[in-house]
């Protein structure tokens, strides 16, 4: 997909991606902030502050109104998490002027709506307003209330915090209950005009053909906020414990939650692609096949790969009486791929698989984006295919080498209440 | 060879839907989208958790299948004697997956290369089942641990507490997966049969979209798609009284907030009518209690909801319900509410200018949605399982919709005597 990019001036990176077979477009703006205890909750009331009202539309169903009016224009926000970072990722999507049925201007209509939210909050004197301040906070309280809704999730939110502790990383993305009652409409307001003057701010515009009207339009108007800001450095690995560390919360649950966390150093990012690929990636990675197929030791069994902080997550859905025998089975495969006990075509298929997740990548504006946005992250200039090609020149030797950087960190339990009493140890 | 091929056409966009009957009876739906760099399929079948009853028409024999069965079904035909299925898409640098849903069952796979080797290994697997005793009862704690993850899930456990309260005898009330004890009663035999039954080309479509030609996908049905006997059979549905069988349900569960679904059963419809009401139900809902409506700002503003509640449309053989859900401390507070606003509305009349803003809304959600190979993919099987209709159909209706036709909807969709309210309350330990 042709892409024209910009060096970062002024603390703005603008990426401009086209392809004519797209019928909407995509703006999505990052904004890199620090991870804090106090910060993390009016980072997460922001992205709601700012995308549901704005001094032009001070009423949340009027700004909802005029985006459905431009053909169901979507614009939303959310708070990315990366490593020790995170983003306030505002997102607008909107069909193309050339689907208008009255041929009216949606994409100049979108801009204005969105430019405003930012520049033109819906505040006066220093402060949101109360009534969407009240709005917005309530949702971020039930949020952090309701953070234990989905079960997987939390268990994976709490072996994070485990596996971080003492970093920026293991902070919440909502933050604590406590903190966010604690936020005003003063400071909220106060936060996001210091986030809009010194954020690096990394914008990426997907469009059917080139519209170079959106990148001055953009470019012109956050010109009216002096801004200073270098692009952050993302990668900051975690250190590993002196001794694995174990905690476990119980819940009236029917299926008990295991996450085990590894850190690593040394290892090159496609070996630990390859390595990822084979042991927890591809449908018939060692982990699913042996835990999951052969001993029917869970339902699911997954693996995340935390870039930046160099750590690695297997979490599963287990029975409780099950979790000496998951981390026994977790800790087998990973001395299976240290024994070499793997083939070269599982090896073939995590590259095939990478080939095919950034090919499907370019096929939506969304995820066109974020796959500009994480290589921006990543400081890597290599082509997707570049990494590919890198990744066939892992050799088994360099994988093996990989599973014995591989240490145990910690693990987390959420035990269903009820169920029997866990026998677990830590990695 | 097709015995019959139509190319329906989107006025809107262009787009094109190459529709072809094939002689063993299977419909082939694909959409050309040579820009885009990954093409999908989907292989599915008219079989999904509400067949619980059947019958064969040629010897009336009926048949009662337990809750769970085509789930069941799904997860074991991925076994092969011969080799990993999963193995050789992952082989091919394809993803393969299943779903089970209420009416029906779909296999699919996507890829950016060797799609028709891919297609051809789907259509093989699909048409070759083998289940053993061994290999049946080993899925069985596979599955229970899948409905007991689902039983944790606060969004799955108030719609279908919904469900059960919305629906008397009616399969839809029923979890798809079935429980413990449904899936307990499951034989390689029963698989076997349900098999025999729906999975006949007669029954099941065919789609891909991507960066495919038709006429290759036509050479790999040729090729692979094995003709059968056809043993008709007759889904039986039971006799649905239109008053729910409760009117409120409760169950306490770790969340972290009250949660609550809200539905309004009302007479089921088929084909073109289905697509119509359902687009009309979900143009009246927003416009009762959407985001753009003044109830949603008030309730708002009063602290009764927040920024989760959502509406739908739900609706299928032999059922069809309007929903409205969400998180709220007092569940009851937003249905009066709501109540209030249907009469008040009833009264006033469809605010027109409303209206027309949302069906341009709906326009552009369609137009966007279609844009890509997977979701056309949806679309044409989607279309195909409302008893054939075009997957393009909805732009169509859409326009063809009047603020008349939504007071008729709020009258007979949204009535105070057929709904029933779900709730979950929280439950934790330290919070009894």
């Amino acid at each position: 997909m042709p892409e024209t990019g910009t060096a970062p001036v002024n603390g703005i990176r603008y990426t401009g991606l086209c392809s004519p077979k797209f019928r909407s477009c995509l703006l999505t703006l990052h904004f890199y902030v620090e991870r804090t205890a106090e910060a993390a909750p009016v980072h997460a009331l922001l992205t709601d502050l700012l995308t549901s009202s704005s001094a032009a539309y001070p009423e949340i169903s009027a700004l909802a109104l005029r985006l459905e009016s431009l053909y169901a224009a979507e614009y939303s926000a959310k708070l990315s998490l990366c490593g020790d970072r995170a983003a306030l990722v505002f997102t607008v999507s909107w069909l193309d002027d050339r689907y208008a049925l009255n041929g009216e201007k949606i994409t100049d209509a979108v801009l204005e709506l969105v430019l405003g939210c930012l520049l033109h909050p819906n505040a006066e004197n220093g402060a949101f307003r109360a009534d969407a301040f009240r709005i917005c906070r309530q949702n971020l309280l039930d949020d952090i209330d309701c953070v234990r809704n989905d079960k997987r999730e939390y268990a994976l939110q709490q072996a994070a915090a485990l596996a971080y502790r003492g970093e920026p990383a293991a902070i919440s993305a909502h933050g604590e209950r406590a903190e966010a009652e604690q936020i005003t409409a003063e400071s909220a307001y106060r936060l996001w005009q210091e986030i809009l003057h010194t954020a690096f701010a990394d914008i990426v515009c997907v469009t059917p053909e080139p519209r170079p009207q959106i990148r001055e339009t953009v470019l012109k108007a956050l010109s009216s906020v002096r801004r200073s800001a270098e692009p952050p450095a993302f990668c900051a690995p975690s250190p590993l414990k002196s001794a694995p560390a174990f905690a476990s919360e119980q819940m009236p649950l029917e299926q008990s939650k295991l996450v085990l966390a590894y850190k690593y150093s040394g290892v090159r990012r496609e070996v630990m692609a390859v390595f990822c690929g084979v042991l927890g990636w591809i449908s018939d990675s060692l982990l699913f096949e042996n835990l999951r197929e052969k001993q029917g030791l869970c339902y699911y069994c997954a693996l995340q790969h935390a870039v930046t902080k160099q750590t690695v997550f297997i979490d599963t859905g287990i029975d409780a009486v099950q979790a000496h025998a998951v981390q026994d089975a977790v800790r087998e495969q990973i001395l299976a791929m240290k024994n070499g006990a793997f083939t070269d075509d599982m090896m073939e298929r995590a590259v095939l698989r990478y080939e095919y997740q950034t090919a499907a990548a370019t096929d939506a504006p969304d995820t066109a984006a974020e796959m500009a946005v994480i290589r921006h992250r990543l400081n890597d200039s290599r082509s997707p295919a570049e990494f590919a090609a890198a990744m066939r020149r892992v050799t088994r030797a360099e994988l093996t080498e990989a599973a014995e950087r591989l240490r145990p960190d910690s693990v987390f339990l959420l035990r269903a209440s009820g169920g029997e009493e866990a026998a677990c140890d830590a990695c | 060879m097709p015995a019959e091929i139509m190319h329906l056409t989107d006025p809107c966009t262009g787009d094109v839907c190459i529709r072809m009957l094939h002689d063993s009876g299977l419909e082939i739906r694909v959409m050309e989208m040579p820009d885009f760099s990954t093409s999908y399929a989907q292989f599915g079948t008219r079989f999904g958790s509400v067949y619980r009853r059947f019958r064969r028409t040629e010897t009336a024999q009926e048949i009662t299948v337990p809750a769970g069965t085509a789930h069941y079904l799904e997860h074991k035909l991925f076994e092969n004697p011969d080799s990993n299925v999963m193995a050789a898409f992952s082989s091919l640098g394809a993803s393969d997956n299943a779903y089970t849903s209420f009416d029906r069952t779909v296999y699919l796979f996507h890829t950016q290369r060797n799609f028709y080797e891919a297609l051809q290994l789907l259509t093989d697997f699909v048409q070759k089942p083998y289940f053993t005793k061994e290999s049946v009862e080993r899925e069985r704690s596979i599955i229970a641990q899948e409905i007991r993850e689902y039983l944790d899930d606060p969004s799955d456990q108030v719609f279908f507490r919904l469900m059960e309260g919305l629906y008397h005898a009616h399969p839809v009330r029923t979890d798809v997966l079935g429980t413990a004890e449904s899936i307990a009663a499951i034989t390689p035999e029963l698989l076997y049969q349900c098999y025999e039954h729906f999975y006949q080309p007669q029954n099941m479509v065919l789609c891909c979209a991507g960066n495919i030609r038709a006429e290759e996908v036509l050479k790999i049905a040729d090729r692979c798609i094995l003709p059968k006997k056809v043993p008709g059979t007759e889904l039986l549905l039971p006799d649905e009284p239109s008053v729910p069988f409760r009117t409120r349900t409760r169950k306490r569960m770790a969340v972290g907030k009250t949660q609550f679904s809200i539905g309004f059963k009302s007479e089921p419809a088929r084909g073109m009518e289905r697509l119509r009401q359902s687009l009309l139900a979900s143009l009246t809902a927003d416009l009762l209690i959407g985001p753009v409506s003044p109830l949603y700002q008030r309730l708002l503003e009063e602290g009764l909801i927040n920024d989760t509640l959502d509406t739908d449309c739900f609706s299928g053989d032999g059922w069809f319900a309007v929903l409205a859900e969400g998180e709220s401390d007092d569940p009851e507070a937003v249905l009066e509410a709501l109540l209030e606003e249907i009469r008040r509305t009833e009264q006033a009349g469809i605010d027109r200018v409303l209206f027309e803003t949302l069906k341009r809304a709906s326009y552009g959600d369609t137009l966007i949605s279609m844009n890509h190979p997977e979701s056309a993919c949806s679309a044409m099987l989607d279309s195909f399982i409302w008893d054939g209709i075009s997957p393009f159909a909805r732009t169509e209706v859409l326009a063809q919709l009047h603020a008349e036709d939504a007071a008729a909807c709020l009258r007979e969709r949204f009535c105070a005597d057929r709904l029933c309210l779900s709730v979950i309350e929280p439950e934790y330990p330290d919070n009894p």
